[in-house]
């Protein structure tokens, strides 16, 4: 059993939009639909300016509460730690949509069916990384278990101490360097 | 009864399809599907070594075919450029095979804008017709070729127009690099080096942005180099899409790269942190060129670009302190690629700077790659057409650029001046994307012939009087190409799937038959697959290797960093006074130039430049890409605050952009990341062909500000040598 | 029954003239609509067989040979290409992982490969223009001419419902994308006719 997570290095995304083309392959989603939202903050004044890329997408929380909203419990928790919705189970009724902090969720114009990042969970339980982590053209993403110190994803977390986006909401699997 | 002569045409003829019928009575659309779509995992899938073309990068990929179909995409691991990475251009852009937007049919143009079809030999016959005489009454100097060249295009097309007595070969550098090409050229005899990225402990970037201008392996290695802890400065007006792997941005003002690149050298020199065994080993004219730039003191350079001399004295200390682990990256269009008057200078200054570090062929920093020694066709059985007498035109006026390149405008100012009449542009929208549109319409409506090759109807095969149809990269093959690099290697496009429309044909086929119609069959009496077992011959390689493998590297011909490859300059040392520069008419020396323009108080400059997510306006009519310029209002420009708020103008206002060309309506995004002298328009928009649904209509094209112009040295574009007013209109 | 078997034949023959018309326009059929009244014949025969009462076809049918390629080239030629795929979701391979696997727009989607898979299975060859588009409308009019002829009903029936049902989409692109009313007009017969088939015969 494994609990799996995700480092996002915001020094390194250059905003390629690589993940979010990547992402939409593997989960065939239309082209109007994506899992991944992307935020630029810029701080400072001209000259003195940083610009900043943060992809935004389900932060596999913890007690996660749009799991907690869910009236059918179509959204679960794995024994892995990846926060998944059940189609078969969803009515499209959207609380989870509203209880997300980080807007992640997305529904489907044509089932109605809510969905969202899913950690690729397919290719996960192959072995084989997430779609977005694959495709990352500066390597600014790192995907593994939390639960393993020696695991790429906790090395990073320590050494560049890496942070949930919003740790006052509670925590989440996805860490941010900034 | 319903009576015709017409269902004789049908194509249902035998009744060998009777008996058939009954077997086959039961699988309707849904049990097909079920049986054979649906189980995909029984489906054989094929792996395809091959190349991409969304970009000049050619990254390989692998191609996953099943039931005839591309399936899926991955980035070939052993590519020097994909690195086993596609970037969302590279995913998005093969869906160009099943576009309804393709060309499908030869078409002859009868109106503006009406097209008819033709038949291929047709189209042959009478283009060729068309070709010989213009030569016959005007002499073969009067046609031209331009394309922008990919592996069989750079074979076939100038041997194309030199079979018809013609050194008129061009590419699409003019609004590209040859402002670069031409300056590095005359000083390390090459038009490009490449750089060590990931073991420089010092990089500067002027206009040059991996993070916009994408190649996968590129980015990764700037990120190695960065978890190195190496000083990555970015120089642009603009902060791009790199500032996040930079530690530093000199927003400077646009025009003046020229400027911190000379006062940086002096800076290297004043404080004898240039490398004096180098120079003295490989370079000719230091003295001279050491005795210039006495007068451009950080102090000067401070108030033409705005950088504060203490930063340029301590980057330029910093830089001298790191080498030969630091170096200014050559670039490609960049800040100096064609962009100014004092484009080729800037380049020129850049080349010599990297001597002054002592960096060439050293590890961290700037690489002259290494090259695959490959075969040639025999002369004795396929014989070769050969240079022409008369020159290249445009290589009188422009004798610093690049023969390879040439001055593609060129042919559009001759036409105009009714001295060329014929032109095929392969691959290639000169009309959009050349020079400035309305100059582009009118010289190519003036010639009597002009013939597209393409996949889509852009801009300039609406002009053209023939478009001739090619199939897509995705169903083609090609000629090998060489991959140059510290690790040098091969690397083959293939056909993937069939045709998607039949009269569609690969363009080695279309040059064959079209040299043959035109009487110069002779010099095209091989096959593509000749020419690739020609090529490959002294390379121990066989054919049937090479298409398992797709990409080829020969680790064994790593080239020797420390030792100097023999230079090609005339002097074969890197030239700080170059002779061809004074034969030509020029300063042998660099020296400051200004640019052609400035923007007034109240006006600005309009800049351009890429983004991620396309390449030029090919990728336009993608509606997977473009659906991302969408959901991000990507096509806007950009204007700083301080200037914004005195034309109250706030973020997302729509303005009108006003140059001595032309006006344009566009929506702006307010950021402290632009200078207050630019507006940055990104490159990628503007399509007015009609055909293409998806591109159509969205922002505005920048050539269509930029006056039809030549840079005097190199001959490019000065494309941004525009200025512009901005104000608020109602939306 | 005799008179079945000629309704079959005639509404065969019905199609297979829409066949004719939606192919790349030649000096045949031009000849045909202007010598042969090709077009007041058509609208006779399904008026005849069907009942459907057409408005009166002079008015959008082209002046000269030119005209009617400049029609065929702002419509069916390039702007609203009626095939099939375009109109479809691309597959129904849940393990295509490529950017339009569900879109629609594209050519070669599996209603082509299915055409594709008839052809092979009966083995009909076709003009090689259209072994890219085999589910481009003048083969399956023809198609459907030869089953009408030949297949038991049913596998008619199923035909048309699996290979048809697009027809509203196209004319409506017809409708939006272009001024031309030529192909719009015939289009819109042939719709009707389709259904009226449907109901009368199968």
């Amino acid at each position: 059993m494994a609990r799996y997570g995700m480092v996002i290095d915001t020094r390194k995304c250059v905003g390629c939009y690589a993940c979010r083309v990547s992402c939409q392959m593997q989960n065939e989603l239309p082209v109007e639909e994506s899992y991944i939202q992307f935020y630029e903050k810029e701080t400072g004044v001209f000259p003195n300016v940083k610009n900043e890329f943060v992809p935004v997408q389900c932060q596999h929380c913890e007690d996660a509460p749009c799991e907690s909203v869910c009236p059918t419990k179509a959204t679960y928790t794995t024994k892995d730690g990846i926060v998944l919705v059940d189609a078969e189970k969803c009515i499209g009724c959207k609380y989870c949509m509203v209880a997300c902090h980080y807007g992640a969720r997305t529904q489907d114009h044509k089932t109605g069916v809510v969905e969202k990042c899913r950690f690729c969970a397919e290719l996960v339980a192959e072995g084989k990384q997430p779609a977005c982590v694959t495709t990352c053209i500066s390597n600014a993403r790192i995907f593994g278990d939390l639960d393993d110190p020696n695991s790429e994803v906790s090395k990073a977390i320590v050494k560049w101490n890496a942070q949930p986006l919003r740790a006052d909401l509670g925590s989440a699997k996805i860490y941010y360097v900034r | 009864m319903l009576d015709t002569k017409l269902s004789r045409r049908g194509f249902i003829k035998a009744s060998a399809a009777t008996a058939a019928l009954a077997s086959a009575g039961t699988a309707g659309f849904n049990q097909w599907s079920n049986n054979y779509v649906k189980a995909g995992g029984k489906a054989e899938i094929k792996e395809i070594a091959s190349t991409c073309n969304a970009c000049s990068s050619k990254c390989g990929m692998i191609g996953h075919i099943k039931n005839g179909r591309l399936w899926k995409l991955t980035g070939h691991p052993d590519h020097p450029y994909s690195k086993g990475k596609l970037c969302a251009r590279g995913h998005g852009y093969a869906t160009v095979v099943y576009s309804e937007d393709r060309l499908t049919q030869p078409l002859k143009r009868v109106g503006e804008g009406k097209f008819e079809p033709i038949t291929w030999e047709k189209a042959y016959e009478e283009i060729a017709a068309k070709l010989n005489k213009i030569i016959k009454e005007f002499g073969p100097q009067s046609v031209a070729l331009t394309e922008d060249p990919r592996a069989t295009g750079k074979f076939y097309s100038p041997r194309f127009i030199n079979a018809l007595g013609s050194a008129n070969y061009y590419t699409h550098h003019v609004v590209c690099s040859n402002a670069r090409d031409a300056g590095f050229l005359h000083t390390v005899g090459v038009t490009a080096t490449s750089a060590d990225i990931s073991n420089a402990k010092y990089i500067m970037f002027i206009g040059r942005s991996y993070g916009d201008g994408i190649r996968p392996s590129s980015v990764q290695s700037l990120a190695t180099a960065k978890d190195n802890g190496a000083k990555i400065v970015i120089v642009d007006p603009r902060l791009n899409n790199t500032g996040n792997l930079a530690t530093e941005w000199l927003a400077i003002r646009p025009g003046t790269d020229l400027a911190l690149v000379l006062a940086m050298s002096h800076v290297l020199i004043k404080e004898s942190l240039h490398d004096l065994e180098f120079i003295r080993n490989y370079t000719m004219g230091f003295e001279e060129y050491a005795k210039e730039l006495r007068k451009y003191t950080p102090e000067w350079a401070e108030g033409i670009t705005g950088i504060p001399a203490d930063s340029i004295t301590r980057i330029a200390v910093d830089m001298g302190k790191a080498k030969p682990k630091a170096l200014i990256e050559q670039s490609w269009r960049g800040a100096f690629g064609c962009n100014y008057e004092n484009s080729t200078e800037t380049g020129r200054a850049v080349a010599m700077f990297n001597a002054l570090l002592g960096n060439y062929q050293q590890k961290g920093g700037s690489i002259f790659g290494g090259k695959v020694n490959l075969g040639k066709l025999d002369e004795k059985k396929y014989p070769n057409p050969g240079e022409p007498d008369e020159p290249q035109a445009g290589s009188k006026q422009f004798p610093l650029a690049y023969k390879g390149s040439g001055v593609a405008t060129i042919v559009a100012k001759e036409a105009l001046e009714g001295k060329m009449k014929a032109a095929i542009y392969y691959h290639s929208n000169a009309a959009l994307g050349y020079g400035n549109p309305k100059v582009m319409k009118e010289a190519l409506s003036k010639m009597d012939l002009v013939v597209a090759i393409d996949v889509q109807m852009s801009e300039t095969a609406l002009l053209a009087h023939y478009v001739l149809p090619e199939v897509t990269y995705i169903e083609r093959d090609e000629v090998i190409e060489g991959l140059s690099g510290k690790i040098p290697g091969i690397a083959l496009r293939q056909q993937m799937v069939e045709k998607v429309h039949p009269q569609t044909k690969p363009v080695h086929e279309i040059y064959t038959e079209l040299a043959r119609a035109c009487g110069v069959g002779q010099y095209f009496n091989f096959t593509l697959d000749d020419l690739n077992e020609a090529m490959l011959a002294p390379t121990g390689i066989t054919y049937k290797e090479l298409k398992e493998k797709g990409t080829i590297m020969f680790p064994d011909q790593e080239i020797t960093l420390g030792e100097m490859p023999e230079l090609k300059t005339p002097s074969g040392k890197i030239e700080y006074y170059s002779e061809t520069y004074k034969a030509a008419g020029f300063k042998p020396i660099v020296e400051w130039i200004e640019p052609k323009v400035s923007p007034a108080n109240d006006s600005f400059r309009l800049i351009t430049g890429k983004q991620a997510i396309h390449s030029h306006t090919q990728t336009a009519n993608i509606p997977i890409l473009m659906q991302i310029t969408k959901d991000y209002d990507l096509e806007r420009i950009w204007i700083n605050p301080a200037r914004a708020k005195v034309l109250g103008i706030k973020d997302g206002d729509l303005v009108e952009v006003k140059s001595s060309e032309a006006v344009s309506k566009i929506r702006v995004k307010v950021t402290e990341r632009i200078h207050p002298e630019a507006i940055f328009v990104p490159s990628h928009y503007g399509i007015t062909s009609k055909d293409l649904k998806t591109g159509y209509g969205i922002g505005f094209g920048y050539m269509e500000h930029v006056p039809f112009d030549f840079e005097k040295w190199s001959g490019s574009g000065n494309i941004h040598e525009v200025i512009v007013n901005v104000r608020k209109v109602k939306s | 029954m005799i008179e079945t078997i000629d309704k079959r034949t005639e509404s065969a023959q019905v199609f297979r003239v829409f066949a004719e018309i939606y192919k790349t326009p030649t000096l045949e059929i031009w000849k045909e609509i202007t010598q042969n009244d090709l077009l007041p014949k058509l609208r006779d025969a399904v008026q005849e067989l069907y009942q459907i009462k057409t408005t009166e076809w002079k008015d959008v049918q082209p002046d000269s040979y030119d005209q009617l390629i400049s029609s065929y080239m702002a419509t069916i030629g390039k702007a609203a290409i009626p095939v099939e795929s375009l109109y479809k979701p691309w597959t129904q391979d849940e393990t295509c992982t490529l950017a339009f696997a569900r879109e629609k727009g594209y050519l070669q989607g599996d209603s082509a490969l299915h055409i594709r898979f008839i052809l092979n299975e009966m083995q009909i060859s076709i003009p090689s223009e259209y072994e890219g588009t085999p589910d481009h409308l003048a083969i399956l009019l023809e198609l459907l001419a030869y089953f009408i002829e030949h297949a038991p009903k049913s596998f008619t029936a199923e035909f048309i419902g699996d290979h048809f049902d697009w027809l509203d989409n196209f004319a409506f692109k017809l409708e939006s994308n272009t001024g031309q009313t030529f192909y719009l007009e015939i289009t819109r017969v042939l719709i009707a006719t389709m259904k009226a088939f449907r109901s009368t015969y199968l």
